[in-house]
């Protein structure tokens, strides 16, 4: 139960228009204060429970998300914020776009919008700690993301 | 049409004309590239006091265009940028990415050419 | 010896991706070489399953911090290709939104900044005084962030008399707490010693590597494109750029803060003259071929350029953008050299890096 009290997040940006990163940041600040919930932004993946991903994935920083996922210790939870995460958003079919980031990593919450508003994110990262409550009783353990196919960069 | 345009004709002549503008005190805006007849065209935007100056050099498809970045540093990003989504060649780039400014061996290959 | 340090993609300082590889001496830096990349998407080639209208929102969304101008400066491209003259207020009412938008991204580069040098109950301050122009956004386009309130040929939304009660009222508010924030940036002891001297960019060299916005100003060059006489509509208004001439960190920061002043008054004098009217013309057919048009605006992070050519049909035949930061990268890494490791956070924030500009 301690852990859903105080969960601290760690903010990717893959490849987001920065729309979502200044709303996600802006759910830490005064009004919105997410610190309310125990959270707290944290600069280190070792530290972190709740993954926030914001924008889709590309060839280039495909290989940065996989290795920040797979540094965060157990029990982790991914929340992907904004419809670039969610699903490629209005550059899906952009040449330098894979998609959504849950073509690379497991996503337990998605936040839609473009931007989703800061109470859209806020409620995402509450859904997201059940979420992260069950996998700690569960002892579920994230899986060790490898990259395969046609977006590893092959001088990776 | 753009204002205050002008053809050049060599690349020599190109060079020459971009070093007599930067002694003028032109600052470098960008470059742009258009495909045409086969090849691109360049088009150099300069600006000092607010006018633009904009010069047309046409690359013939298997041309090697010469960098500006001796005269002006800042156009080696706009170079390796065009290296990169148009395949183009540029010669004598100050820090030459190789056509992986932006793309990595595994994206798509020359996506705008 | 020297070693080299990767300085990102995922940094604390950084909000977005980007790597700096700095050579370093000891604890010197003595080069760096960006590595870009993290962020392409490829919006250039988008024109050719888009039309020109629908262009309009690809190009806000190359990013979510100067998206206004960014639209406002695509929707003068294509007006100007296609010889549309927008209705007066339309005019007005996009100074009144680009400025509005200037004052929340310098608010927000202002903490992300104080966060940058360890300040961070000053971050927090700027974040909330910047949430009463997120709530004028959204009061009056009905989105925070991404506000589509530019088309072409005009505006999609107008602003009524209760709207620019509440503006005015939320600016009178505004002023004096900029005015505490700036007591803490510019006379702050602490700040002070982190800022003056960090990172100087001397006049001429700023303005030979092409420098931008805040980060030529702050070097003393007299350069906003406001001030061009493409945008006579600020001359109406009584506009002055803001110029500091030690070429620092410092310096760059009181750009920022007394450009604030000078939107407040941009603001106040377009909503005083105002005029009545339509907000929009309708502009139908599409750009001839071969007709083409450079577009400049000044952006928060500097001058924007683009460039838009017409192929006869409803997609553009070419779309260039040069984004500030862009043009940017190579000041900063002509300040870089001769820095501590420790300061490279504060002297990168100072150019107000935006990636996604940058790489889009």
């Amino acid at each position: 139960m301690a852990l859903a009290k105080s969960p601290w997040i760690i903010h990717v940006n893959c490849n987001s228009c920065n729309g979502c990163d200044i709303e996600v940041l802006a759910c830490l600040t005064p009004l919105y204060d997410a610190e309310r919930f125990g959270v707290l932004n944290i600069g280190t993946p070792k530290q972190a429970d709740i993954m926030v991903v914001t924008g889709s994935i590309n060839y280039k920083n495909v290989n940065v998300l996989k290795n920040i996922y797979n540094q965060i210790p157990d029990p982790k939870v991914v929340l992907a914020v904004g419809a670039c995460a969610s699903t490629g958003g209005i550059f899906h079919d952009c040449y330098n776009v894979i998609g959504g980031v849950d073509q690379v990593i497991p996503v337990d919450a998605y936040v839609p919008g473009c931007c989703p508003r800061p109470e859209a994110i806020l409620d995402g990262v509450v859904a997201a700690l059940s979420v992260l409550e069950s996998k700690s009783q569960g002892k579920i353990k994230g899986k060790d993301v490898k990259l395969k196919g046609n977006e590893v960069p092959s001088n990776a | 049409m753009l204002e205050n345009n002008v053809e050049i004709k060599s690349s020599s002549e190109l060079l020459k004309i971009v070093q007599e503008l930067k002694n003028d005190g032109y600052r470098y805006a960008t470059m742009i590239c258009l495909k045409a007849n086969d090849g691109h065209e360049l088009i150099y935007v300069l600006d000092k006091n607010y006018v633009l100056k904009t010069l047309r050099y046409f690359v013939k498809p298997s041309e090697k265009p010469k960098s500006m970045s001796g005269i002006y540093l800042c156009a080696l990003l706009i170079e390796n940028e065009y290296q990169d989504l148009f395949g183009l060649t540029f010669e004598g780039l100050a820090i030459d990415f190789k056509g992986h400014l932006y793309l990595t061996p595994n994206s798509p290959k020359t996506p705008l050419a | 010896m020297t070693t080299v340090i990767p300085f990102g993609p995922q940094h604390p300082v950084l909000p977005e991706p980007v790597q700096l590889k700095l050579e370093l001496d000891n604890d010197v830096v003595v080069g760096a070489l960006p590595s870009l990349g993290y962020v392409h998407r490829g919006l250039e080639k988008f024109i050719d399953t888009k039309d020109y209208n629908q262009t309009l929102y690809i190009c806000e969304r190359i990013c979510g911090i100067c998206s206004a101008i960014h639209s406002i400066t695509y929707a003068r491209g294509v007006e100007q290709l296609m010889n549309v003259e927008i209705p007066e207020r339309a005019e007005y009412l996009r100074v009144i939104w680009s400025e509005l938008a200037r004052v929340q991204s310098h608010l927000l580069w202002l903490g992300l900044f104080a966060d940058g040098f360890g300040f961070e109950s000053l971050f927090m301050e700027c974040w909330k005084y910047r949430e009463a122009v997120m709530d004028i956004m959204e009061m009056t386009t009905g989105n925070r962030v991404i506000t589509s309130m530019c088309k072409v040929g005009g505006t999609t939304k107008d602003l009524s008399k209760e709207h620019i009660d509440i503006i005015l009222k939320a600016i009178d508010n505004l002023e004096p707490q900029v005015e505490n924030l700036e007591k803490v940036f510019v006379n702050n002891y602490t700040v002070k010693k982190r800022l003056v001297g960090l990172g100087v960019l001397s006049k001429q060299l700023a303005y030979d590597v092409g420098a931008v916005g805040p980060t030529l100003r702050g070097s003393g060059v007299h350069s906003d494109i406001r001030e061009s006489p493409s945008w006579s509509i600020y001359k109406d208004l009584n506009f002055k750029a803001v110029i500091e001439n030690d070429g620092d960190c410092y310096a760059r920061t009181k750009v920022r803060i007394y450009e604030l002043y000078e939107c407040f008054k941009l603001i106040r004098n377009a909503i005083s003259k105002l005029p009545a009217g339509e907000i929009s013309i309708p502009v139908k057919g599409s750009p001839a071929a071969g007709a083409e048009a450079i577009s400049r605006a000044e952006q928060p992070r500097g001058e924007v350029v683009y460039y838009v050519k017409g192929n006869g049909t409803k997609n553009l035949e070419r779309l260039k953008i040069r984004t500030p930061t862009f043009a940017n990268i190579p000041a900063l890494l002509q300040m870089l050299p001769g820095i501590k490791l420790a300061d490279v956070p504060v002297v990168v924030l100072t150019v107000d890096p935006c990636i996604s500009c940058t790489e889009r």
